[in-house]
């Protein structure tokens, strides 16, 4: 019993000497807050919904998309959508709004972009400055250990869209280099509501050497919208919520090749 | 009536009294354009963000701080190199003191923009240092326009006072957090922060203004984030100031963007190139000169009178010399770091993908050796320092497209190149240089008796060797003498060397003597010379040490 006692008297001690350590460390230094001098324009917001957990890569060996402007090959395929929004506000699909697919095939991996937007534009810049225009980016990587840095199999791939007329007209960087290659395929055709692309990739300028079913690899999707004329408003991504996918392949997500069948869309994951 | 008339007076008295001792300096636009103008004379801004941290200093090294002396021999290291450059105005981050700003403009002509960083990297308020500024806080923000009215009126009858300008691309530092913010949802937050620091700019400079209507007011701004904040919140603006990094160019639509939003003259507050290449790891002066060449040549284009925006009245190159200190701050202070800080795709030089390309302790026009002159680190221009010092001689305003297309044609860059590379190596060496060998030498003596007579017989060997009357022996000896000689400068102004000989047999002499000096003395040397040798002896040594104040050698 006497012993219960000088426990609770020690612990009222400890408690009461902590108490005055810790509030003889504080400082309170008030602040007035004064309210702010501008606020954003009431935007309408959407749902953005959950984002896909994944992000998949459709391998068939034999079937191939056929890059020629018809998207037509792109129906039926589960894609993710880019709706995180780095900066530029709320996500607003009228806005901006950006759907991805990945597909592969034994030497060439294809991507889809079909992006929402209500002012598309073509884009005159070069390719190290192109994100200031509309433009997607792909980033891929094959190596699936966490690494803030650039390894040898990380790459960026950016399409810019550079005419509303000819579909043929586009610039195309990987690792921002503008790479003029017949081996590389891309159609862009314009719309009043935005913009659709597809391209057609060798592994060798991806550092792929083949792409087997159930295998893990990593990457991320990017939308720069431009809108009035004017440089770079909006960035978004399907998974990174900070502008550090170009730097940092610990910001992208996980993806997943899946066999792709004949009727596309009902795949082996 | 009479009130009035009064009122009206002492005003007049008042400006009239200001307007004595302060230049005029303002904005102007007409229909070619925008102009900067001191009284009726054009100013075309070409200029430094002047940088003067010695090697082994880290940021809170104060130039100030030390006597006048010092001050004064670093502004006299520095200016004329500028002035020779063609530089008119000075930017610097810390607050050069008025006396220091109209001896800098009297004697070398050259201006200085009063860059007050408005809490840029932190704020003391009420005795709290804090170093995230939270531009929405009552008590902060009247700390730092308290400030900014003190700047203005230390300033204002300043001679050399090009402008004012407020921040330090203050737009990438909203860092704060408050619940006011966290509340917001997270596209607005940094928006909303935006608002409390351009309403902020705009009370700075509307206060400056009051103070000083004679000169013109302004912000540096990171890139052209957030135009539309600043035409909607800063009516008090003069001059946008800019840093961007943007590679070869900055595009048209960069001073298009200024031109529809705000209309209001634009000036490169920051712009340059390091001279690193993270690639080949090594300095690039190539990389930095044709950056730099391909920027201002885009300048040129976009200023006064071209068809253009015209709304461009120059800018500064960032920076005069290396900063060592910037990348780890406050460690290796004394290292010329090559790590990367940041990454940028438009120097598509040194960029790759996942790579920092963008060397923040190779950004100087000059690099800096650890070898000092007077105290001070010497200046080694690089190639872009001498492409400037052509290119600026062609007027900003006063040009022509084909004035600029011819002159920035003729650069003659290989040769920029060639000297920039040969002053960098000569320095290194220098610095390498701290122990010289100034003498090494060996000589070999061979001396032989020729005992002629019995050349004929058929030993050989004996007609090398006499032997005379006493029965002593001479034979052919061989003798090796070597010189060293060692010259060191550990530190600035102090030299020392030494001679040091060593040899295997004394030489002889013309008359067939040994040298008694090549013998160590022994007591008996007057009367029996030595016969052991020294082999080693300092042959001389000598040191001085030159100051200012003191001259010692021996």
């Amino acid at each position: 019993m006497k012993g219960d006692i000088a426990m609770k008297k020690c612990f009222v001690l400890a408690v009461t000497v902590s108490a005055l350590l810790l509030t003889s460390c504080l400082t309170v230094n008030q602040k007035k807050i004064i309210a702010p001098p501008y606020a954003p324009p009431v935007q309408q917001g959407a749902d953005a919904g959950e984002k896909e957990k994944m992000f998949y890569v459709y391998y068939s060996p034999k079937d191939k998309p056929v890059i020629d402007g018809n998207f037509a090959d792109w129906d039926g395929l589960q894609g993710v959508h880019a709706r995180r929004m780095v900066y530029g506000g709320l996500f607003n699909p009228e806005d901006t709004d950006g759907l991805f697919v990945v597909r592969a095939d034994d030497q060439y991996l294809y991507v889809y972009a079909r992006i929402d937007d209500n002012d598309p534009e073509v884009n005159t810049f070069p390719a190290p400055q192109a994100w200031r225009g509309d433009s997607v980016e792909f980033f891929f990587g094959t190596d699936t250990s966490r690494h803030t840095f650039y390894k040898s199999t990380d790459h960026r791939v950016r399409i810019v869209p550079q005419s509303k007329t000819n579909k043929s007209a586009y610039d195309f960087s990987i690792d921002d280099v503008s790479i003029k290659n017949s081996d590389i395929k891309v159609a862009v055709v314009y719309s009043d509501k935005g913009y659709q692309i597809e391209a057609a990739i060798p592994f060798s300028l991806m550092g792929v050497t083949k792409l087997r079913i159930r295998q893990n690899v990593r990457g991320d999707f990017q939308i720069n919208d431009a809108d009035n004329g004017k440089e770079r408003s909006r960035l978004i991504h399907w998974n990174s919520g900070k502008d550090n996918t170009y730097l940092d392949a610990s910001s992208w997500g996980n993806g997943r090749v899946a066999a792709l069948d004949n009727g596309k869309g009902e795949v082996k994951k | 009536m009479n009130r009035k008339y009064i009122i009206s007076v002492l005003a007049a008295v008042f400006f009239l009294n200001i307007s004595l001792f302060a230049q005029y300096i303002k904005v102007e636009k007409d229909d070619k354009g925008w102009r900067l103008l001191d009284g009726t004379t054009p100013v075309e801004v070409k200029g430094v963000v002047w940088s003067y941290t010695p090697v082994g200093e880290s940021y809170s090294y104060d130039l100030w701080s030390h006597d006048d002396a010092y001050i004064k021999l670093m502004i006299d290291t520095d200016m004329p190199l500028l002035k020779a450059m063609g530089v008119n105005t000075i930017r610097c981050f810390s607050t050069i003191p008025p006396k220091w700003v109209e001896y800098i403009y009297s004697k070398y002509g050259i201006y200085t923009i009063i860059n007050d960083l408005l809490g840029r990297y932190g704020v003391t308020v009420n005795g709290t240092w804090y170093p995230s500024t939270d531009y929405s806080d009552t008590y902060t923000r009247e700390t730092l326009i308290a400030e900014a009215r003190k700047t203005a009126e230390t300033y204002r009858a300043v001679d050399g006072v090009l402008m004012y300008m407020f921040g330090n691309e203050s737009n990438y530092g909203l860092v704060w957090s408050g619940t006011n913010i966290e509340n917001l949802p997270a596209g607005e937050q940094s928006t909303v922060k935006a608002g409390y620091l351009y309403s902020l700019l705009e009370e700075a400079m509307s206060a400056c203004k009051d103070i000083d209507p004679f000169h013109p007011v302004g912000i540096v701004n990171g890139d052209t984030q957030y135009l539309d904040l600043i035409k909607k919140l800063c009516p008090s603006l003069d001059v946008l100031g800019v840093n961007a990094y943007r590679g070869y160019r900055f595009y048209d639509s960069f001073y298009e963007n200024v031109a529809d939003t705000l209309d209001k003259p634009v000036m490169f507050t920051e712009s340059g190139a390091d001279a690193f290449n993270e690639i080949s790891r090594q300095e690039d002066q190539n990389a930095q000169m044709v950056y730099l060449k391909s920027q201002w040549q885009e300048i040129y284009q976009q200023s006064y009178g071209k068809g253009r925006s015209q709304n461009v009245i120059g800018g500064f190159v960032f920076e005069w010399v290396d900063e060592w200190w910037k990348h780890y701050q406050t460690k290796d202070l004394a290292v010329h770091n090559t790590e990367g800080t940041w990454s940028n795709s438009g120097y598509e030089l040194d960029y790759r993908d996942g790579l920092n390309n963008m060397d923040e302790e190779w950004f100087g026009l000059c690099a800096q050796s650890k070898l000092t002159d007077r105290g001070i680190n010497k200046r080694i221009p690089r190639a872009a320092y001498y492409m400037l010092s052509d290119a600026w001689k062609l007027s900003l305003y006063d040009s022509t497209d084909a004035d600029i297309t011819r002159t920035f044609g003729s650069l003659n860059t290989a040769l920029y190149l060639a000297v920039g590379n040969e002053r960098s190596v000569k320095e290194t060496l220098n610095e390498h240089s701290l122990v010289k060998i100034g003498t090494l030498d060996t000589t070999v003596q061979t001396t032989t008796p020729c005992y002629v007579n019995d050349l004929k017989g058929s030993d050989w060997k004996s007609a090398f060797r006499y032997k005379n009357s006493d029965g002593a022996v001479n034979e052919p000896t061989t003798s090796a003498e070597s010189s060293l000689g060692v010259t060191v400068q550990p530190f600035e102004n102090f030299t020392a060397s030494a001679v040091v000989k060593a040899w295997t047999n004394a030489p002889y002499t013309n008359l067939g003597d040994e040298w008694s000096c090549y013998y160590t003395d022994t007591a008996t040397a007057a009367s029996a010379p030595s016969t052991t040798l020294k082999y080693v002896d300092v042959y001389s040594a000598a040191f001085d040490y030159d100051t200012s104040y003191v001259y010692i050698y021996g």
